[in-house]
């Protein structure tokens, strides 16, 4: 299994920290420009490959156009994101010790 | 002002269709009809959309729309187009394009934006890639054009519109560019 990109890890949060199922506009906004309105698709689509992430689209919308998807973490996405935000703060330290 | 409309002539396989404005008059609602469309049974799509084939324009319809339009109403007004459609191929063109029906379900139809790209795309790309790329960045899109529109935005719809054939363009390339990438990082 490949670990995530930095995009894909700032995805798993922003899916997180929303707790509830979200739309892939509302990723693009809560990452304050860092996620693009048609790469956040890409990122969703690598995830949800690597069965990190799970979609659901509803079967039709309040206008003739097509549904949108919602996305939710899944438990092994969560276990991904928490061991590589452990790996993050334990690099992060041995630089610290390093350079110091 | 009414507008008028010529001789029809309907196919075995298609139902009339229509996009017009509800008028009061005396006490009855009147339907005047500004397009009519002719809608093949056989282009219905999975994704509950009914791709209409018109004879004069195109458009998309809901299974919600559709629905409706197959119910009471709708009937009433098909009735009302055959009776049209019979009688006009005697008539010279420029016949009377007022019908009188009970309230019909829904005032227009509106043709979401991209779509005729959209099923080329499907065509195209991988069911993988279009499910997982395309299809939510175009429902994306065309969610926030239909939201414009229901504030009366046009301008900002429009832009909408122009902006979603170019993410279109760049999702899709990203579609077609994702499997190659993959094969070099795996030999690489």
């Amino acid at each position: 299994m490949r670990l995530p990109s930095g995009k894909e890890l700032l995805a798993l949060k922003l899916l997180r920290d929303g707790g509830a199922e979200m739309y892939g506009l509302e990723l693009v906004k809560a990452s304050a420009g860092k996620l693009g309105r048609a790469g956040v698709y890409v990122t969703l689509s690598r995830l949800e490959e690597k069965g990190f992430v799970r979609s659901r689209t509803p079967a039709s919308e309040n206008h003739p156009g097509l549904p949108r998807p919602r996305y939710k973490l899944t438990a092994l996405g969560e276990r991904v994101l928490r061991a590589a935000e452990a790996a993050s703060e334990m690099m992060g330290a041995t630089i610290a010790m390093v350079v110091s | 002002m009414r507008r008028r409309i010529g001789p029809l002539s309907l196919r075995s396989n298609t139902v009339p269709a229509w996009r017009g404005r509800i008028e009061r008059e005396g006490d009855q609602d009147c339907v005047v009809i500004e397009k009519l469309l002719f809608v093949t049974k056989d282009m219905m799509t999975k994704e509950g959309l009914a791709v209409l084939n018109a004879e004069v324009a195109e458009a998309t319809l809901s299974t919600e729309v559709w629905n409706s339009f197959r119910s009471e109403a709708g009937q009433s007004l098909m009735r009302a187009f055959k009776a049209i459609s019979s009688s006009a191929h005697k008539a010279t063109p420029g016949g009377s394009s007022t019908v009188t029906i009970p309230s019909p379900p829904a005032p227009s139809l509106v043709l979401p934006p991209a779509t005729r790209l959209v099923s080329g795309l499907k065509w195209f790309l991988t069911p993988n890639a279009y499910s997982r790329i395309v299809a939510p960045l175009v429902a994306q899109e065309q969610h926030e054009y239909f939201e414009a529109i229901r504030q009366g935005d046009e301008c900002l719809a429009r832009w909408i519109g122009a902006r979603m054939y170019l993410l279109i363009t760049w999702g899709a390339l990203w579609a077609c560019l994702a499997p190659i990438a993959k094969v070099f990082r795996r030999a690489g």
